[in-house]
């Protein structure tokens, strides 16, 4: 029952995240891009709510737009390795033997790799850019997917009901897509979201790093970037998409949490 | 047990192996060719350029000869010159790697003390409020982009209150912040692992036993539970090596110090393919020799797993 108690707050704060990517002018009428260069450095003010940066563009402007390419980027991660992830587990799940154990090995290789490594391996091969950074974070997050849904795959591969359904003469297909796939959504919900706040977080460390969406663009991880001069001076540059970074990820780890205990629990 | 330990030496070799190949396959036999890659796809440069620069650095072999000859080098040590700074690619990791081995030790020495003192007065204290923040404070700062912390940190004990220097290049007191900043979230991974086990060790009856007999809470925890709680803990800590290096990529950035992070961050920025090759291999054989180390040492901290292995 306590967990339930920041559930509210956390659906609140991702709505306004949603909502500042998909409809950015609802929170913040002011241009991201263009600014006024006599307004330069404000620190936040009514005109200006979290200030303005060195070339005199709204910060509040420039966090809300941010948002699209910051959680867009996140999300498409996530699905790709839930996609990917699945395919895999339910590959080695149902084929066992050889197969199962050629692919398990090959998903260990890849969880031996320190995982910020991989993703910018890949982001060396592919250049920069915020399609390829979310690419690369999905590519680096499957390897904990597959190895959940395998697991269920063969936790339910046991069960009363499949072997009824393969009595019945159910087909494989079937079976896997009618009773062991339902019974593996839950775990894959559960880690999915909470996944969704790692990706956030990575996002914005390579996107920090400067390897996300070229300079005028906003991206949360490249707003504090580059706030980091004015580091002494202008505290607003860094704290405002700081604080928003944490409190997204704060909130999709909480929903994250509250989905694990219910699937754990039943 | 020496069975057992040669079946793990040679599964971490074929890991090692694995992860040599895999960034071979992805350097080499992508459609994406090192050469143009290096030059990048703005400059034109006329075709006995590129031709010269592809038998420079013997792109002209056939794959298997290069992948055979690379991974002979690489058994000895030489991961080959960088394509970006023409200078040994081994020589270079080696130079970069002490600032970051002190600054993750520096962050470990910090961390694994800072995760076992949270987990244990979580585990200890009778005031559910009390255990409800410290159970928090793990999800928190793990919830804290570590470039974002370093700022942070920098802003305050740096800018604010200059206790500090902002530029963290060698002495103690330029460690201090960096080693913090990665200790914090590191905290966090031991922390919560270590919090999970001694909730669960806590309610097992023989804890219920030593109070019996009279023993306090306290040694209740640190005698009892803990000893059977630490392995996970204790297997955390070597996935942490591989969270160090990654974090020492961010870390290294915002405090300006040369390390390993450094390295990989500009090894990104100029495509520089093969001293990615060299750091990869390097940091997947560290993680995978240091979760060996763990594996084979759970045995002297658990005399359960002892039998089982003889």
């Amino acid at each position: 029952m306590r967990r339930r108690l920041g559930v509210l707050p956390s659906a609140l704060v991702l709505l306004a995240a949603t909502a500042a990517a998909l409809a950015p002018g609802l929170f913040s009428p002011a241009d991201p891009l263009r600014g006024d260069l006599t307004e330069r450095l404000l620190p936040p003010e009514a005109a200006h709510l979290f200030g303005t940066d060195e070339l005199g563009r709204d910060v509040l402007a420039r966090v809300v737009h941010g948002s699209a390419p910051s959680l867009q980027a996140a999300v498409i991660a996530v699905g790709i390795a839930v996609l990917a992830g699945s395919a895999i587990g339910l590959v080695a799940g149902t084929a066992r033997g050889r197969l199962d154990d050629l692919v398990m090995r090959a998903v260990e290789v890849l969880l031996a790799v320190p995982s910020f490594l991989l993703i910018l391996v890949v982001v060396a091969v592919l250049g920069p850019g915020t399609r390829e950074v979310a690419f690369a974070v999905g590519v680096s997050a499957a390897a904990v997917f597959s190895r959940v849904v395998r697991a269920e795959v063969i936790r339910v591969r046991g069960s009363g009901y499949v072997e009824a359904a393969a009595v019945c003469g159910t087909g494989r297909a079937t079976v896997l897509l009618t009773h062991v796939l339902p019974n593996a959504a839950g775990p894959v919900a559960a880690l999915a979201t909470l996944e969704l706040g790692n990706a956030v977080l990575t996002v914005a460390a390579v996107s920090f790093l400067g390897f996300g969406a070229p300079p005028p663009a906003p991206e949360w991880g490249s707003l504090i970037a580059a706030g980091r001069p004015f580091l002494a001076s202008a505290w607003w540059l860094t704290t405002v998409p700081g604080l928003v970074i944490v409190a997204v990820v704060l909130a999709v780890n909480h929903l994250g949490n509250v989905l694990r205990t219910r699937s754990e629990t039943g | 047990m020496t069975r057992f330990v040669a079946r793990r030496l040679a599964q971490a070799a074929a890991v090692v192996l694995a992860a040599y190949t895999l960034t071979f396959a992805a350097f080499h036999l992508l459609p994406a060719d090192p050469v143009q890659i290096m030059i990048g796809p703005q400059n034109a440069v006329d075709q006995a350029r590129v031709a010269a620069l592809r038998a420079e650095y013997g792109l002209d072999r056939p794959a298997a000869e290069r992948y055979l000859d690379g991974l002979l080098g690489a058994l000895r040590g030489d991961f080959g010159t960088s394509f970006q700074t023409g200078r040994d690619v081994g020589a270079t990791i080696a130079e970069a790697a002490p600032r970051t081995l002190a600054l993750a030790g520096g962050a470990l020495l910090v961390a694994i003390p800072l995760g076992f003192l949270i987990a244990w007065s979580a585990a200890h204290t009778r005031r559910v409020w009390l255990r409800r923040l410290l159970g928090a404070l793990p999800g928190l700062s793990l919830s804290v982009p570590t470039f974002w912390l370093g700022l942070v940190l920098l802003q305050a004990f740096s800018f604010g209150l200059p206790l500090f220097p902002a530029r963290g290049e060698d002495g103690l007191a330029g460690l201090v912040l960096p080693a913090v900043t990665l200790a914090l979230p590191s905290s966090a991974f031991v922390a919560q692992v270590l919090l999970e086990r001694l909730t669960v060790e806590m309610r097992q009856p023989y804890v219920d036993t030593a109070r019996a007999k009279g023993a306090s809470r306290a040694r209740a925890v640190t005698a009892h539970a803990l000893r059977n709680a630490a392995m996970p803990a204790l297997t955390m800590t070597a996935l942490l090596a591989g969270w160090l290096l990654a974090g020492s990529v961010v870390v290294e950035t915002v405090f300006a110090r040369n390390g390993l992070g450094r390295l990989i961050e500009s090894a990104v920025t100029t495509r520089d393919l093969s001293m990615l090759q060299g750091l990869v291999v390097v940091s997947t054989a560290v993680v995978t020799l240091l979760t060996l180390a763990v594996d084979l040492a759970h045995p002297l901290v658990d005399p359960r797993l002892r039998e089982r292995a003889a």
